[in-house]
């Protein structure tokens, strides 16, 4: 192997090997390869260490003497902060509201900014589903802040128009007796308004997948205590 | 070789014209009499320590207002979240950070300025889906959409890094802390876009003798979990809040 190595080197050390194209095109391309090191990775970064040695001034780190004024400043500041710290703490709602991560699907219940029940759920599946050129239904859960708009025990599945498409069926009229399924949605729902329900599921095995249409699936104990906890109008975020 | 020397000169000028543009901005125009009055005597140490504070609060409060989800930055407490209403959505921890000394070499003021307002963003590089979508097409029939029907994967994704482009041109980037060598490699790749499009203009600026833009970085390493969740739920303009 050594030996091998060696005969290598020799080759290349030979007059004959520095006049062929071969040995050219290898010092071209170290060339090029050194530029790029050069202008793209060792000189910007130049900047990142002497940025702001000209600009002193900034950021005193000694302390100067207090005068009577800055005191009261100091005062007064302390005392904006104070008020806005209140301000700030107030928004946190101390009512229940209602958090679900549609990256992990998890959700938790709080109650007093603190969690009173957590577990998995299942939200959105991403699916676009497209039938022909014109219609296209996409698959995820809407993030950011709803209210609960109504609360509904027993609920009964209406099957919209995708429900049919996704299993390839033909699309019965609006209000044919195939469009309402009994029992899969779970003992209660709540609606977060466009269609969209917090609901039970069949599918318990898939809880904590997205595989959701957008609405948001939990547990039946879990949906219990959401149900029971939530009222119209408690916020839900979904992020 | 002079070209080298310019190259070099034009890169160098870039941080110190983006220091001098931020201090005017705070300082040349209408805003400084607010800033006076709002934040006086911003270079005793013990007020602008004050200040910092009320301005992280106040930056938050603002950005409560807009009911959009937002993420907040702040390194001093190594955190990172994302707040809807002022509610906490989510927290992830910052293993390590690094920032550019643009920071510390703006003014006082300039620098309360900048931060006292939630910034904006209006473009971001990533190396992995914001919304993971799955194109499906309609089955025919019954037996086609039996044989479509698939156990469900989780959304999970390969490396993630990310780069947010905010206002002032400052650049948030959100790299995972810990992975794979062939994760690495990929940052390296990822910062190597950036490095590239820099270099090309500085390039274009040291040949046409015009100064290139600075682009200031604030670099967090995250949980990669963590950093998934959080890019996932943002919108594309999401409001910053940055505490240095």
């Amino acid at each position: 192997m050594f030996h091998k190595i060696s005969e290598w080197f020799k080759r290349f050390r030979t007059e004959e090997f520095k006049n062929s194209s071969s040995y050219k095109n290898i010092k071209a391309g170290l060339w090029i390869i050194l530029t790029i090191i050069i202008y793209i990775y060792l000189i910007p970064l130049i900047p990142e260490y002497t940025t702001g040695i000209f600009h002193s001034g900034h950021r005193p780190d000694s302390l100067e003497q207090l005068g009577q004024s800055t005191e009261k400043l100091i005062r007064t500041t302390e005392n904006s902060i104070k008020r806005l710290e209140k301000k700030f703490n107030g928004l946190s709602s101390k009512s229940t509201y209602l958090v679900v991560n549609t990256t992990e699907n998890e959700f938790y219940l709080f109650r007093n900014q603190k969690v009173i029940r957590q577990g998995v759920c299942s939200t959105g599946s991403y699916i676009l589903l497209e039938s022909g050129e014109e219609e296209k239904w996409i698959f995820k859960t809407p993030k950011g802040q709803f209210r609960i708009q109504g609360k509904i025990t027993s609920p009964v599945w209406r099957k919209p128009d995708w429900a049919f498409v996704e299993e390839g069926l033909p699309i019965p009229p609006q209000e044919h007796e195939s469009r309402y399924e009994h029992g899969v949605l779970g003992d209660y729902a709540l609606s977060l308004g466009h269609g969209y329900l917090i609901h039970g599921t069949l599918y318990q095995r898939f809880l904590g997948l997205p595989v959701t249409h957008g609405c948001i699936r939990l547990n039946d104990d879990d949906l219990e205590t959401v149900y029971h906890n939530l009222s119209i109008g408690s916020k839900v975020f979904i992020y | 070789m002079a070209f080298t020397l310019l190259y070099l000169f034009v890169i160098l000028a870039a941080p110190v014209k983006k220091i001098n543009q931020i201090n005017s901005s705070f300082n040349d125009t209408i805003t400084p009499d607010k800033l006076d009055k709002a934040y006086p005597d911003p270079d005793n140490p013990d007020l602008f320590n004050l200040y910092k504070e009320k301005i992280f609060l106040e930056s938050r409060l603002e950005m409560a207002k807009t009911g959009m989800i937002g993420i907040v930055v702040n390194l001093d407490d190594s955190l990172l979240n994302i707040e809807i209403d002022g509610i906490n959505l989510h927290k992830a921890y910052i293993s390590r950070y690094k920032v550019s000394r643009l920071f510390s070499s703006i003014d006082n003021k300039a620098y309360l300025g900048l931060l006292s307002h939630p910034f904006t963003t209006n473009y971001n590089w990533d190396t992995f889906d914001k919304e993971p979508i799955v194109v499906k097409k309609a089955p025919k029939d019954t037996i086609e959409a039996a044989k479509q029907a698939t156990v469900p994967d989780s959304v999970k994704t390969g490396p993630a890094y990310v780069t947010m482009n905010l206002d002032y041109n400052i650049q948030l980037c959100l790299y995972q802390e810990k992975g794979s060598v062939w994760a690495m490699l990929y940052r390296f790749f990822f910062m190597s876009g950036r490095r590239f499009r820099q270099a090309g203009e500085s390039i274009r600026g040291a040949v046409t003798f015009k100064i290139p833009e600075y682009r200031p970085v604030i670099k967090i390493y995250v949980p990669k979990d963590d950093l998934v969740t959080i890019y996932r739920a943002l919108a594309t303009d999401a409001k910053v809040v940055v505490k240095l």
